[in-house]
């Protein structure tokens, strides 16, 4: 059950990134992605045990700690990218006025040609 | 000794914080001495490590006293040294260059050595994890350098990139779950180990069934290669290329196209021969010629002299895939040639980048369809020639021998032959119509530029600006002339510098050397020029002129371009592990 929901975060993400056509949700969307990425690998590391990997006397059958300590590196990796992005699109609606990934190709394309 | 691996990285990064400093001080000076300082630290640190590696041994340094699996350990080893000097060499000459033109503030040098500290990390980790962290360094600092003139178009260019390269790294990631769920570990030597004692060494491993296992890492090999292969854009992962590195200021184009995109594709290389995936790496014996053809036609459609130079970086990408993908045999002949390809790349394609961005900061035109009327001070020229003649393989230089090799590596198989051939035909003429940059008018006669092989830098000591036009420091001069000459010496004495650099860094000190100045190689390389010249005339007739402008026009969405991350996944999965797999892995016999 909690592979399949993964998955489909997964693939809500993806599918965002390459089908939305306004900027902003193309972000959020590798933000989706991003954080299922995180509870895909935090999911892994739990089916190895049940209890907070916290050595304490008496504390036993802990979760795998490497996934969660590794993937506290890759949420702040993505709030870095999402954060330059945003600052980015903010640049571009300041200078041309839209979010709109067709109307950029085609403001882009005009310039060019 | 081991601790210095550790002082590659930190050095770099320490002295870009000084940067940040310098930049609340508001004192540039600071930053560049640091910048300066650092680039020579990491130089000097890797002259004293060379007994050490001349011994062949690999050496380790486990980063906070913890040793793999827990910790992450670096490795120094003959490929990393002589990338770490590939990347340095090329760093100092764009960081010199970006002193000469002036017009970068402290934040700038902040990024430069993120930048060079992200690729350092990426070439001496030995943690798949850790070299997804690195190459995101890589990444963001590259994301703003390109977007370092906050132009709108620039902007944009660089949002595409970082769309791109996280959707990208995202499917690493993917990779890398299915590394640690298979195996247990992130160590890339620890994978290595377990998969060549046929996998379940490893105790996470054994909770898997065999057969799920090695589905796995077929996958997770190809996600991985895709992961960071959009980097080394070869086809089809190319598409963020030509915008992005057109758009960086020309120091950091010449450090993107030089270095970083080599060092992603030597991150394949090291995934790909830990995971001994030969179907992936054969792959590359196809996409290679591929991505060369496909690449020199559109450089040469191009007007703009950043772009036809961008486009020609993917083309010669392609060269450098190819070589390696013609190794997937495992004959040491195709390891050699694609690293004398991606050294000798790394020297001429950043002395391209920054004559042609010298003759842009003096003339302040970059289009090749209006420059002409006042062009750049004649020794300019020099420069470019020397760049020019190494790209299309002429002699007496670097890129003769390197593309000398990887032709000759298939021999056996006329049709990518041709398609080598022809590239090296393509780049030859696209060089001719990029030379419009530095000479007078564009319907001038033809230039020297296939005749005067012989020419040497010198004589540019006397020069001074025209008035009212902006000069050009000694700083970029420095920094061209170094880079002409490194060009020049990998032509001069390939014997000494194949036997001394690259036979040991691909782990065959003993492997026959090929002599390519033979008469069959020199008249083979004068056909190709002279073929140059025809197709250059060629592509400059009307109805020609029509249809390159067409090819110019196609431009691939950025939907477009993101589903086809998605798709070469499912091609690099399916299409390589049919050719070979992971020992083990899917449909592997």
């Amino acid at each position: 059950m909690a592979a399949a929901l993964i998955l489909l975060l997964i693939l809500t993400g993806v599918a965002g990134m390459i089908l939305a056509d306004n900027l902003i949700k193309k972000i959020m969307s590798l933000s989706i992605l991003n954080s299922a990425l995180v509870i895909l690998f935090v999911w892994a590391g739990s089916l190895a045990g049940s209890e907070a990997p916290i050595l304490l006397a008496g504390v036993r059958d802990i979760v795998d700690p490497l996934p969660q300590a590794v993937m506290l590196t890759a949420i702040v990796i993505g709030i870095c990218v999402t954060a330059v992005a945003l600052a980015f699109v903010l640049r571009i609606h300041d200078s041309w006025g839209t979010v709109s990934r067709r109307r950029l190709e085609e403001l882009r394309n005009k310039e060019d040609g | 000794m081991a601790e210095a691996l550790a002082l590659l990285i930190l050095l770099p990064f320490t002295a870009s914080l000084l940067c940040l400093l310098a930049r609340f001080l508001r004192r540039l000076l600071l930053a560049q001495i640091a910048a300066a300082v650092s680039i020579a630290g990491i130089l000097l640190i890797l002259a004293l490590l060379v007994p050490a590696v001349r011994g062949r041994a690999v050496l380790s340094y486990a980063m906070g006293g913890w040793a793999e699996p827990l910790g992450i350990a670096l490795y120094l080893d003959g490929l990393a040294w002589i990338a770490s000097v590939m990347g340095t060499v090329v760093g100092l000459c764009a960081l010199l260059f970006a002193f000469g033109e002036k017009r970068y503030r402290s934040d700038f040098y902040f990024f430069f050595l993120m930048l060079l500290a992200g690729m350092e990390g990426v070439i001496l980790t030995g943690d798949l994890f850790n070299m997804f962290v690195f190459i995101e360094i890589v990444s963001i600092s590259s994301y703003l350098l390109i977007a370092y003139s906050l132009d709108p178009a620039d902007l944009w260019a660089s949002l595409r990139y970082l769309l791109l390269s996280s959707l990208s790294i995202a499917v690493f990631l993917m990779g890398l779950f299915l590394v640690y769920r298979s195996t247990g570990t992130f160590s890339i030597r620890l994978i290595e180990a377990s998969l060549s004692s046929g996998g379940g060494s490893v105790p996470a491993a054994a909770s898997a069934s065999a057969a799920g296992t090695a589905k796995a890492l077929g996958l997770a090999a190809a996600a991985l290669t895709v992961g960071v292969g959009l980097k080394a854009a070869f086809v089809p992962l190319h598409t963020w290329l030509p915008d992005a590195h057109a758009a960086a200021p020309h120091p950091v184009s010449a450090l993107l196209s030089g270095v970083m995109i080599k060092i992603s594709f030597l991150a394949v290389w090291r995934i790909l021969s830990a995971f001994s995936s030969t179907g992936i790496q054969a792959l590359f014996r196809w996409l290679g010629p591929l991505t060369a053809l496909l690449a020199v036609v559109l450089a040469l459609s191009q007007t703009d002299g950043k772009r036809l130079l961008a486009f020609s970086s993917v083309s010669q990408m392609g060269l450098i895939t190819a070589a390696f993908g013609a190794a997937a045999g495992g004959e040491a002949a195709g390891l050699i040639a694609s690293l004398a390809h991606i050294l000798s790349h790394s020297l001429f394609k950043s002395l391209l980048f920054l004559s042609v961005g010298a003759a842009i900061h003096l003339t302040g035109e970059r289009d090749l369809q209006r420059s002409g009327g006042s062009p750049p001070p004649f020794w300019l020229m020099i420069f470019f020639l020397v760049g020019a003649l190494s790209i299309s393989g002429l002699p007496p230089t670097g890129g003769y021998v390197s593309k000398t090799l990887v032709v000759s590596l298939f021999k056996s198989s006329p049709l990518l032959a041709t398609a080598l051939r022809l590239t090296a035909v393509g780049t030859a003429a696209s060089m001719i119509k990029l030379s419009g940059m530095f000479r007078r008018s564009r319907a001038a006669s033809l230039p020297e530029a296939t005749a005067s092989a012989a020419v040497t830098p010198g004589g540019t000591a006397a020069l001074t600006a025209e008035s009212g036009r902006p000069a050009l420091s000694p700083f970029c001069l420095i920094a061209l002339s170094l880079l002409a000459l490194l060009c020049l010496a990998g032509g001069v004495a390939p014997r000494f510098l194949m036997q001394s650099l690259v036979l040991p860094a691909v782990g065959a000190p003993r492997a026959r050397f090929p002599s390519v100045y033979t008469a069959r190689h020199l008249i083979e390389s004068g056909i190709y020029a002279a073929l140059a010249v025809g197709l250059y005339l060629l592509a400059r007739t009307r109805r020609a002129g029509k249809v390159l402008k067409g090819i110019r026009e196609l431009r691939l969405s950025l939907n477009g371009a993101l589903l086809l991350v998605v798709a070469a996944v499912v091609v690099f999965a399916v299409i390589g592990n049919m050719l070979g797999g992971v020992p083990g892995g899917l449909f592997y016999p």
